[in-house]
């Protein structure tokens, strides 16, 4: 009785010691496949918004794309606070295995970081946002100049005329304050701010309403207005045409003589993840993500409510668009200072 | 009209496949349970579920958000009024009576009402719903930040009603909560104020770990020192309290249509609340009470106001967030994010022939998910209201657990955990010392609102201050707030040469 007790011990003990041999190498052979476990997609801006909508809708596809047998899931996380820098530097703080992943309101967090240097005392990142690792850039909004229905300004011409314009925003430091400052100045426009929406959609509805004169808005933002006629372009950052057919024929900035602004004036949503990521799995993920943006039932998607895929790009654009843009918007930061002080 | 009839048949057929009552329930029991949770709301309910909905035939999907919608308000009745924790944030105004009510061994008598007043106020919210469809346009392009303003202005006025005792403290406490609205970072002149260099503030103090710190953790703490249960008597198990607790509504006929027509008005209007809405409500039916001085001491009609407006807010927020695409509440907005998600446009599209069946599928199952979690509440009310008999060194505990982990689960952040733990000690002190945690929160949830809209308005007119004069529907809000506070005082004066 006491024998077979004393070897059963025995060899439960081996067992044990046996398997403890083996689990590192079965946990090596584990750590080279990529992705071994879900990954986290961090979205810094509340539920229900464009970031959490559109990363729904791509965490949906990606699984598809991501090597391996058995398919992992991509799980959303949403971790807002402090115009999204919170979340931003969640990603950057998380570590680089490839197993966290973020979406950036590009402009917002880029123009914060200028903005902060110029004396704002906005959330601005605490480290450099060009040294975060970027997967590429889902897709671009392109901006427009709206008025009124009844507007007494129908071109650009007669907004430079105007003693003052009411431009509605959600607030000093937005992403919709920045573009409303440069297109002002460069335009040579002056512009009232009313600054303090609770959102771009209540800010819109103040031009709807007649409370404002005018609005800097995405085309894919303002769409149903512009559609029902409750908001009528003056100009487009970049052509639109393309994306929004039936969009009212207006000119571009280009054609009217201000190209500069098709530099700063975008709204991009970039895919980051943490500096470092080894560049074998930024691959991976930069592939599966251009893979879901090709992908035909995700473009259904994305057709069906009115949501298309404006100048996607790969890593290496999406990354160079970010430097281009700190560098082109700290060359105006005097223009910010002054908006701020007015 | 008839096509908006017609659309109700391939609506109710989804309810002829037994899945789609499999997934209302599961809507119904996370709307339930993160309704009594304080800090887990119905936001957070939906967007748990988006993921969930995947693969669903969109008609499905809604069914089961609208469970989830339905639920919420009562689930998070249920905690304030047994031990003064609100659910949800639109619950804190059903603690002002409902909580006493417990204490005075008559929860069985607070919960029929609350459950019978919330699947009414839904219902009639609804009905508003439908009456105010013509009117949705008008209201969104109407009411602009002036009016807000003015309407803002109502609720800080109601910190002077509020106040019972010492007018003084009341107004004190009041002030404070407005002071502690200035924190973080101000939008509209791009300042960062009394943050103490810390990016937590810089969104400024949020209410709701406020909320749970000042009504749950410091009456834990009340329980804990004293160690004895919230009913202070003996409680009698009966159904007949519940009974009773039914009947009062349909005493409380004006005050449920004033409160669900309240909570459907302020619905409407984007980024006001459910808070606001049951505050709001509440007032109203203080003020227009013969009972008036009763109020805050365990008046069922209080209960009724609370409920019927937060249920009734639901309808009121799905309006423009159907027919525009605004959306009128937090769950709201996650519920846009779930149209979008499932290929589907709020506007035009919506209220076509083609996309009212699953308009209706929301309404329908809304009303569904009312009355069960009525039914239910009714129910359950008589084994519920025991709750209020355990010891207070027994039950403590729990709600520090609850509460602590509701707080910090929002936003994932210790700190608000943290806060809501210091604000417990304030509201422990509040109540020793007598000053008012009602107006505290009063203060806290309506000042970043009122800055805000004062300052926009400014901002946008021509005419300085008089903009509030200029514009017809500000100028009859100001009449009638103008009215309320002078009435009383007229009437007095009279009285005094008489």
């Amino acid at each position: 009785m006491k024998g077979s007790k004393l070897s059963k011990t025995l060899l439960a003990s081996g067992l044990a010691v046996s398997l403890l041999l083996v689990l590192p190498f079965v946990a090596a052979t584990q750590a080279e496949q990529y992705p071994s476990k879900p990954i986290r997609w961090i979205v810094p801006y509340s539920p229900g918004g464009g970031f959490d909508v559109y990363s729904r809708a791509v965490a949906r596809y990606l699984p598809k794309y991501l090597p391996g047998k058995k398919k992992v899931d991509v799980i959303i996380q949403t971790v807002t606070g402090a115009g999204g820098t919170v979340g931003v530097t969640k990603v950057y703080n998380s570590k680089p295995d490839g197993h966290t992943v973020g979406i950036m309101n590009t402009i917002g967090v880029c123009a914060a970081t200028v903005l902060g240097e110029a004396g704002l005392k906005v959330a601005a990142l605490k480290f450099d946002v060009r040294e975060l690792t970027f997967l590429g850039v889902i897709t671009e909004n392109i901006y427009c100049l709206c008025v009124g229905k009844d507007s007494p300004y129908k071109s650009v011409k007669d907004l430079q005329n105007a003693k003052e314009v009411k431009f509605p925003t959600t607030g000093v430091g937005s992403s919709e304050w920045s573009h409303t400052v440069l297109v002002a100045d460069e335009m040579g426009i002056k512009a009232r701010h009313v600054a303090g929406y609770s959102g771009s959609t209540p800010s819109r509805l103040s031009v709807v309403a007649g409370d404002t004169d005018a609005i800097m808005a995405t085309v894919g933002s303002a769409w149903a207005q512009i559609q029902a006629g409750d908001l009528t372009p003056i100009f487009y950052i970049k052509p639109a045409k393309e994306y929004f057919p039936e969009a009212p024929d207006r000119p571009t900035v280009q054609e009217l003589g201000y190209p500069n602004l098709a530099k700063f004036c975008g709204f991009w949503r970039h895919v980051i993840a943490p500096p470092g990521l080894p560049e074998d799995r930024a691959k991976i993920l930069e592939d599966a993500l251009w893979n879901v943006i090709q992908d035909p039932e995700f473009r259904a998607w994305a057709e069906k409510t009115h949501k298309p895929i404006i100048f996607p790009a790969k890593a290496k654009e999406a990354k160079e668009t970010v430097v281009e843009l700190i560098d082109t918007l700290k060359q105006r930061a005097n223009v910010f200072k002054a908006a701020i002080e007015h | 009209m008839s096509e908006v009839v017609a659309a109700i048949l391939p609506a109710l057929s989804i309810f002829a496949d037994g899945l789609t009552w499999v997934f209302f329930l599961l809507g119904f029991v996370m709307g339930l349970v993160f309704g009594a949770i304080p800090g887990l709301s119905g936001a957070v309910a939906l967007a748990l579920l988006i993921p969930v909905s995947w693969g669903m035939e969109p008609r499905q999907g809604m069914v089961m958000f609208a469970g989830v919608m339905g639920a919420v308000a009562f689930g998070g009745a249920i905690p304030a009024i047994l031990l003064n924790v609100p659910g949800t944030a639109p619950n804190v105004a059903t603690c002002f009576d409902g909580y006493p009510l417990s204490q005075k061994g008559k929860a069985g008598v607070a919960l029929g009402a609350a459950a019978t007043a919330s699947c009414l106020g839904a219902t009639f919210g609804i009905l508003w719903l439908v009456i105010l469809i013509p009117a949705v346009r008008l209201i969104i392009m109407k009411v602009g930040p002036p009016e807000t303003f003015v309407l803002i202005l109502f609720g800080l006025f109601a910190i002077a009603l509020f106040v019972r005792g010492n007018t003084l403290k009341g107004v004190c406490a009041g002030g404070l909560g407005l002071l502690l609205a200035f924190v973080g970072f101000d939008p509209v002149t791009g300042a960062l104020r009394y943050n103490f260099g810390t990016m937590y503030l810089y969104d400024g103090i949020r209410p709701i770990p406020v909320i749970i710190g000042v009504f749950a953790i410091s009456e834990a703490i009340n329980l804990s020192i004293k160690g004895e249960a919230v009913a202070q008597v003996e409680i009698s198990s009966k159904a007949s309290d519940v009974i009773e607790g039914v009947r009062s509504v349909f005493r409380h006929r004006m005050t449920l249509l004033r409160s669900s027509a309240i909570g459907t008005g302020i619905g409407i209007i984007p980024g006001v609340g459910g808070t606001v809405a049951c505050i709001m409500s509440w007032i109203a039916a203080a003020q227009s009470s013969p009972r008036k001085a009763f109020f805050g001491s365990g008046e069922v009609e209080g209960v009724i106001a609370s409920e019927a407006a937060n249920d009734a807010k639901d309808g009121g927020a799905l309006l423009p967030t159907i027919a525009f695409g605004i959306p009128g509440s937090a769950e709201m907005a996650v519920l846009l994010g779930a149209f979008i998600l499932h290929g589907l446009v709020p506007g035009p599209d919506l209220l076509s022939p083609g996309g009212l069946p699953l308009v209706w599928c929301l309404i329908l199952s809304l009303f569904f998910s009312n009355i069960l979690v009525s039914s239910a509440g009714l129910l359950m009310a008589r084994h519920l209201a025991k709750l209020t008999m355990i010891r207070g060194n027994v039950i403590a505990p729990v709600i520090f657990c609850v509460c602590l982990l509701g707080a910090y689960s929002i936003h994932l952040s210790i700190y608000d955990a943290m806060l809501a733990l210091i604000f417990g000690f304030v509201g422990y002190l509040m109540t020793k010392y007598g000053f008012s945690r009602v107006t505290l929160v009063l203060g806290l949830v309506l000042g970043t609102k009122a800055e805000r809209n004062f300052h926009l308005s400014l901002m946008m007119s021509d005419v300085g201050g008089w903009i509030f004069l200029t514009r017809p529907i500000a100028l009859v809000f100001v009449l009638v707030l103008v009215a309320v506070v002078l009435i009383p005082i007229l009437r007095r004066l009279k009285r005094g040469r008489l």
